[in-house]
């Protein structure tokens, strides 16, 4: 169905209305969409990966590369369009070429935050952005606990990747859980203010994700697959091996490789071309053993 | 303020405008500029950084990406170790300066050309990375600065990749 201004919606009526949204405790009555993607989308085995917005690069990494994998194996990757996690979730699964939708907890015509409009306009392009709120609603605080309830209610599975102890994120694995779904926590440092809320949801009974395939498993999905062992020079293998142990800056690995520093630079470009190495702020991270 | 560097980091030149007439004036720079990871300066840091979400976006958004396209070079500083503050420099200036005025004579008296293995990792990295006309334009400069100092006679994958390090790295563009 449309509004008089051309906007589709679900009701609980249509055909199309997820029947795992259906089933949770209080429904959304209606379902505004947005974007190019079929509202069949929101009835494929869906992921939820969601998380805190101001996340740690290892946060950023898990999100991004879970997105794209779980994408690639055939997931719809839900999430809510947030800073850190959510917007790396979302753009991981635009990378591994697969469908995504975001939820939003304003209407489908704002794009909150104004940053992410471009991201926004991304997901439309293949995916939905979805709201229970009319077009025009602005965004407000206390809608997006509600909005969470339809994250976790679109997914049979929620992964948390970085929650500190009182994050919103953990609503949504609240939500997940008494609605009998699965949820996974991502494992982080004991140490880390970012890691609480996981950690703590761990202590709990959380599933701890450790690799995308418990998750593909989960979901019932075929592991695509992998496309690794593209042949790195021996440079390239030696720096990984470095990476592997513990992430590094540019210099450590000089120091540590004892390559010249020209040759660990061609060394990390040949492993973020294959996908087997990542950088943010500084600081290498080896991607293929996560 | 700083996006009024742009068009003088273009031209070389500075316009004024004022209701009784216009003036040029010359300005050729070298543009250096520092910065924090986030505005309390503890990103990175193992005491950790209790920045926003939303604050760490602001204090990133300042800088555009128009300005941020016209860096030609990178680097992402760490904390240094005690034992780097302690090293003493290795090369003098005048050594420096040497090495620059001979790559420069260099690329006078004749035009470095471009390797074909530094050609199809150009065009590799274009496809994965997010890197922009201007950043590939760029990319291609900074490796032919890095093949001149290197005393090189074609810009070799090597120098190409060496240039690719030290383009502006993703979580300040926010792609």
């Amino acid at each position: 169905m449309k509004t008089d201004r051309g906007y589709r919606f679900l009701t609980r009526r249509s055909a199309d209305y997820p029947e795992l949204l259906a089933a949770i405790h209080d429904p959304p009555k209606r379902l505004y969409l947005r974007g190019d993607g079929s509202p069949r989308l929101l009835s494929c085995p869906a992921v939820t990966i969601v998380g805190t917005r101001s996340c740690s690069p290892y946060g950023a990494q898990v999100a991004r590369r879970l997105g794209r994998e779980l994408a690639a194996a055939g997931a719809v990757v839900v999430s809510g369009l947030a800073r850190g996690i959510d917007a790396e979730a979302h753009r991981g699964a635009l990378e591994g070429e697969g469908a995504t939708v975001a939820v939003l907890g304003c209407g489908i015509d704002r794009d909150y935050p104004r940053a992410h409009s471009a991201l926004a306009q991304r997901i439309a392009a293949s995916g939905l952005l979805v709201s229970e709120y009319e077009p025009g609603t602005e965004p407000a605080p206390w809608r997006f606990p509600a909005r969470n309830r339809i994250i976790a209610g679109l997914a049979k599975v929620t992964i948390i990747v970085e929650a500190r102890a009182r994050s919103g994120a953990l609503i949504t694995a609240d939500f997940a859980l008494e609605e009998g779904r699965e949820v996974f926590a991502v494992p982080g440092e004991i140490t880390s203010a970012l890691s609480r809320g996981t950690n703590e949801l761990l202590r709990l009974g959380a599933a701890p994700l450790v690799e995308p395939e418990d998750v593909i498993d989960a979901l019932g999905l075929e592991k695509v697959a992998a496309s690794r062992g593209a042949r790195l020079s021996e440079q390239a293998g030696r720096v990984r091996e470095l990476l592997a142990d513990r992430s590094a800056s540019v210099d450590e690995l000089v120091e540590r490789s004892g390559l010249a520093a020209d040759a660990v630079a061609v060394a990390l470009v040949e492993l973020e071309l294959a996908g087997e190495a990542v950088c943010a702020e500084g600081v290498y991270r080896a991607q293929g053993y996560w | 303020m700083l996006e009024a560097l742009r068009q003088p980091l273009e031209d070389g030149v500075v316009s004024v405008a004022r209701a009784n007439g216009r003036a040029t004036f010359p300005a050729r720079f070298q543009l250096v500029a520092t910065m924090n990871l986030c505005p309390c300066g503890g990103r990175g840091d193992a005491a950790g950084c209790s920045c926003s979400a939303a604050r760490l976006a602001h204090f990133r958004e300042k800088l555009s990406r128009a300005l941020l396209d016209r860096f030609d070079l990178v680097v992402a500083m760490p904390r240094p170790r005690a034992v780097e503050l302690d090293g003493s420099g290795e090369e003098t200036s005048a050594l420096v300066r040497e090495r620059v005025q001979a790559a420069r004579a260099r690329l006078e008296a004749k035009p470095l050309r471009i390797s074909s293995e530094a050609r199809a990792l150009l065009t590799e990295a274009v496809e994965k990375l997010p890197l922009s006309g201007r950043g590939r334009a760029r990319v291609t400069r900074v490796a032919r600065t890095i093949a001149a100092l290197a005393g090189a006679e074609e810009i070799a994958r090597e120098h190409l990749a060496e240039a690719l390090s030290y383009r502006i790295p993703p979580e300040l563009t926010g792609t």
